[in-house]
Order: structure tokens, then C-alpha cells, then sequence
């Protein structure tokens, strides 16, 4: 254990859990990264998850206008785009992916923080409201053909 | 071969179909839980060949299934499919006789490989 990690390396592993999740496990191409950002510039849903150590706590998440969030629902599920899909099961694949997503930033930190504890994702329709306290750095991306932005929320204290 | 994917979410229970046909098992048959109280029941109604199950659910978890599944004496491979890929929870998973735990993100290979034994 060294200490908690600074934010940005937090988000470097989190594009690179989730160019793996996308390519490997659920095939829907390509992550696309465009440049980090301080907050997302556009309100947007998405699938917040705690990552839980002994030296960090934060949050990762992945959101996306609603339509989008359908997109990438529809193609975890093997949908055509126009298929109806309810947005509890839009709020259950992308809640998923997040959980994936996160299962990859736990192996890929191991080494240096030991295990991270996965909290419950959870489906949320807006931004976080940045505090004196929080620091969030988003990455705009695209899956696939689909805009989405990942976003790491952390303590400022917490970080190195 | 039979299937059972156990998963309370139906987005990761259709990952999971998708990669087993991908890995080969394309001619199988898949039945769906999503929870281990659903599962009971589908193996007891119909039997499988193989469970896949997440560690975390409600009402029963896939330890709470496998436990109840050796307890009938039950004796179906099941493998976990699970993020909780802990030292602990693996030693858990294998000790209470389950074939294997894929932690995720996985690949079709991974399953692929963690299903030879059954398979054979």
C-alpha cells in the first residue's frame, strides 16, 4: 500500500477497464477517448458505483444522454435499436456495465491497494453537485458509435 | 448441454448467453434465473448440466444456492460469474464445492476454459 491514488490514475484505469469490457466481453466495439474534462458538460443518467479501499473511496460511474443510455443497453442485451426497452432494464444493463467496468479497475489496482470493495450500483438521472470536497474528472468517450462520458468522483482530501 | 445462468440482472444473464455461444456451447440449451430460490426451482423441475451463477443476489445468493444444492446431495457443476473475485470469496466458492469462479470482466476463452472440464 502507498497511499491513495491521485485521480487521474484512477481515471487511466478506468478507460483502460472499459476499452477491455467493451472490446472483450461485450463486443460493441471500440472505446473512443476524447479529452478529460472537470465535469460533464451536458446533464446526463448513468450508473454510479463506490469503490471502496482501505486508503481511497470513490465513486466511478458511466453516463450518457437517455437515448444513448438506450443504445448501449439495447446492444449489451442484442436489441436492434428499436426494440421498446423499459428504462428499468436500461437502468439494469447500464448498472452493469458499471459493475464490469468496476471489476476491471479492482484487478488492475490489486497490486499497488490490495481488494477494493465493489458498493452497488445505482441509476441516477443528472450530475453530482460538486462540492468544496469533490473532485470529479470526466472523460468523454465514445462506445461503439454511442457518446457517453466515465466519470471518477473523489475526495480532494483523499487524494495524493 | 443445459444451462442455467443465474443473475439478478437480465443485461448480465444475456452477456453471459452471448459469450457461451461465442465459446462454442452455440448449440446449447440456456434456462434463466434471477435469483437462487428461482434456480432451485429449475434445477429440481428440469435439471442442467451446468449452473452459472453470480455471488450477490436477493432472496438467495449463489452461496445460499450451492449450499442448498449439495444439500439435496445435488450434485450439478455450478461455477460463480462474479466482481467479488477475492482470495476469500474464491477459497469460499471452491471449498464449498464449486467448479470454478470467473471474475469479471471475463472473455469467451475464460469461459471456454473454465468449462473444459465440464464439457469433457
Amino acid at each position: 500500500m502507498s497511499g491513495p491514488l491521485p485521480i487521474d490514475h484512477w481515471m487511466d484505469v478506468m478507460e483502460a477497464a472499459t476499452s477491455e469490457v467493451a472490446v472483450a466481453t461485450l463486443g460493441v466495439g471500440n472505446v473512443e477517448r476524447f479529452a478529460r474534462l472537470d465535469e460533464p458538460s451536458t446533464v446526463m443518467s448513468g450508473a454510479y458505483l463506490p469503490l471502496v479501499g482501505v486508503e481511497d473511496q470513490l465513486q466511478i460511474a458511466l453516463a450518457a444522454l437517455p437515448d444513448d443510455c438506450g443504445r448501449i443497453a439495447r446492444a449489451m442485451l442484442g436489441m436492434a435499436e428499436t426494440d421498446d426497452l423499459p428504462i428499468a432494464d436500461v437502468a439494469d444493463a447500464i448498472n452493469e456495465l458499471v459493475n464490469i467496468i468496476a471489476g476491471g479497475v479492482k484487478s488492475k489496482v490489486f497490486d499497488r491497494l490490495g481488494a477494493l470493495q465493489l458498493g452497488l450500483p445505482i441509476f441516477i438521472h443528472g450530475p453530482p453537485q460538486p462540492t468544496g470536497r469533490l473532485r470529479t474528472r470526466v472523460t468523454p468517450v465514445r462506445i461503439g458509435e454511442t457518446p457517453a462520458v466515465l466519470m471518477v468522483v473523489q475526495h480532494r482530501e483523499q487524494e495524493a | 448441454m443445459r444451462f442455467l445462468i443465474v443473475d439478478d440482472s437480465k443485461a448480465m444473464r444475456s452477456i453471459l448467453m452471448r459469450a457461451l455461444k461465442t465459446a462454442g456451447y452455440d448449440g446449447s440449451t440456456f434456462v434463466e434465473a434471477s435469483n437462487g430460490n428461482e434456480a432451485l426451482t429449475q434445477v429440481r423441475a428440469a435439471g442442467v448440466d451446468v449452473v452459472l451463477a453470480d455471488w450477490n443476489m436477493p432472496e438467495m445468493n449463489g452461496l445460499e444456492l450451492l449450499r442448498a444444492l449439495r444439500a439435496e446431495q445435488n450434485p450439478v457443476a455450478l461455477g460463480f460469474v462474479t466482481s467479488e473475485g477475492s482470495s476469500d470469496v474464491r477459497d469460499l466458492a471452491l471449498s464449498s464445492g464449486a467448479l470454478f469462479v470467473i471474475t469479471k470482466p471475463f472473455t469467451p476463452d475464460v469461459l471456454k476454459s473454465a468449462l473444459a472440464a465440464v464439457a469433457s
